[in-house]
């Protein structure tokens, strides 16, 4: 029975474990996803340094917690600060292309909401547009048991029919037991019915694979032509508007092709070829390159 | 895990966009491992776990990110300065590079190559006498050391004027060298980077803010993209420090 790409389970806990039994991989993708308090820069900085300190090498996400006075009002930059940096960490979990963020959501009341929607603005203004926040609220669980993966089979449907949703169990943990006590009811109880649906879901995970990488690739595209683009428009602009890149030579192009054309192009063609002549006598040009087109023409 | 040290010689801070340009700045960065060298590395959307493995393989305890296409090079570059700040190491320089590859100019590569020159092993071994004179803060190719400034008109050579002027205002600057290294690759002193970051009024999460998305380019108009290549050099100059061209 192979569980992966079927399952991500995320088991919440706080730093502190990290100390105990690190990042352990499993059958059943166990990722961590530790709780950090809102707005407390300490909580993230300690996440930060354990991170490096343990050289962490496992996809792992964050669970906001609220925190004292938390979910309200403005957020706190140097806290922005620090989520941003373990957002980028190259092993930060991600469904899709999307940063997973889960957050303990306690209460219905409006400033969670204006608070979601501030976190979401203020990550998307700073380039981290696809943040998926993942409420745990109808599934947080204090401990694992048949109740809770029973409702794990209803998923089953939601998986199958909307390709965009993981299916995700959480638990919180204390100690490493407990991952293996998690994996073995998982076995049991969803064994058969993941067995059927196992190549589904591989297929599906496939397919939205390819689909990001070609999305990525449309992306890299779309900014290499940008470029090209914006060259030739540069181009056939007047030169007068382009002296911004004059440094590099380039901005007087458009003059240079005037230049040339009024210059010499015009001129008739028994008068280019005494200048060639003159340029042999006077020691710029191989004589032997009048006559054959093979040979180096000119002296540096 | 890091390596226990007070101080780093280098923190490299490096961003790689171009694939195919990966190996190529990866072998030249290589002659950085002979000292004792932090290796902080950004990348693009489109790289392969692949790419990541062969970095982790190469360089041994490099801290890899990667962050959302916003500010280009200079954007990632500033990210990159955020996390090596929040992970509290400290270093004698940091060297600031990125895969300069600029496809819409004919002469890109060759320009790389120069601003590249710093990282020479020649230079590498030659870097404290560059540095000598503690007024040193910044050591460049000297072939792309410029200064758009006109003294007689106030006013910068570039579409990027308004936007350099509301910059240095807004962040009190106040200082007569308008030296940069066109291409923002570079060697700095941490100190420098440090103390100018840690200013009240320098606000990192604004300026990244304020940096345009996507491979903005300034042919037609200013950008903040452009307008932070320049300040990245005046964060040395505006405290006194200069640029020393090799």
């Amino acid at each position: 029975m192979e569980f992966k790409n079927l399952i991500q389970n995320h088991l919440i806990s706080d730093i502190s474990v990290y100390e105990e039994i690190g990042l352990i991989g499993s059958d059943i993708d166990s990722y961590f996803s530790f709780e950090v308090k809102e707005g407390n820069v300490q909580d993230l900085q300690k996440l930060i340094s354990e991170l490096i300190d343990k050289g962490n090498n496992q996809p792992f996400s964050v669970t906001i917690l609220k925190g004292k006075g938390s979910f309200e009002g403005k957020l706190n930059g140097k806290w922005v600060l620090k989520l941003i940096t373990i957002l980028a960490d190259v092993n930060y979990y991600k469904f899709g292309n999307s940063h997973i963020v889960f957050v303990e959501k306690l209460t219905d009341d409006s400033s969670f909401e204006k608070w979601k929607k501030n976190l979401v603005s203020e990550l998307a203004k700073l380039g981290f547009k696809n943040i998926a926040i993942v409420p745990l609220e109808s599934r947080t669980y204090t401990d694992f048991n048949l109740k809770e993966v029973s409702s794990v089979e209803s998923d089953f449907t939601d998986l199958l029919m909307n390709e965009e949703k993981p299916l995700i169990v959480f638990s919180r943990i204390s100690s490493s037991k407990e991952i293996e006590r998690i994996e073995n009811r998982l076995k049991e109880k969803l064994g058969q019915l993941a067995e059927n649906i196992l190549q589904l879901v591989k297929y599906r995970n496939l397919s939205l694979q390819k689909e990001n990488e070609t999305k990525r690739y449309i992306l890299y595209l779309e900014e290499t032509v940008k470029t090209k683009t914006d060259y030739l428009d540069l181009l056939l602009k007047p030169s007068a508007d382009t002296d911004a890149f004059s440094e590099l030579g380039i901005s007087k192009i458009q003059q240079i092709k005037n230049f040339y054309y009024y210059e010499y192009e015009i001129l008739p063609l028994w008068f280019k070829r005494v200048g060639h002549v003159l340029k042999v006598i006077m020691g710029r040009r191989n004589f032997k390159s009048l006559f054959d087109n093979n040979v180096k023409k000119y002296k540096n | 895990m890091l390596e226990k040290t007070d101080r780093y010689d280098y923190i490299v801070i490096c961003h790689l966009f171009y694939p195919e340009e990966v190996m190529n700045l990866l072998d030249k960065l290589k002659a950085l491992k002979k000292y004792k060298t932090l290796f902080v590395f950004n990348l693009g959307n489109f790289f392969n776990p692949a790419v990541v493995e062969m970095i982790k393989q190469e360089f041994n305890k490099a801290l890899i990110y990667i962050n959302p296409p916003k500010g280009r090079d200079i954007g990632a570059k500033l990210f990159l300065i955020n996390a090596v700040f929040n992970i509290n190491v400290s270093s004698k320089y940091v060297l600031i590079v990125h895969d300069k590859k600029s496809p819409h100019l004919g002469n890109g590569v060759q320009w790389r190559n120069e601003l590249l020159k710093v990282i020479s092993p020649l230079c590498l071994t030659k870097m404290d006498h560059y540095f000598q004179d503690d007024k040193v803060g910044i050591v460049a190719s000297a072939s792309f050391i410029q200064n758009e400034f006109n003294f007689q008109t106030k006013k910068f050579n570039s579409n990027s004027n308004q936007i350099l002027k509301g910059l240095i205002s807004k962040l009190c600057l106040n200082f007569s060298d308008f030296n940069f290294i066109a291409g923002s690759i570079y060697v700095i002193r941490f100190d420098i980077l440090k103390s100018f970051f840690e200013k009240p009024e320098t606000d990192l999460l604004e300026i990244i803010k304020d940096l345009e998305e996507g491979n903005e380019l300034d042919f037609s108009k200013g950008t903040y993209i452009h307008s932070w290549e320049r300040m990245l050099s005046w964060i040395a100059t505006s405290q006194g420090y200069s640029i020393y061209g090799i």
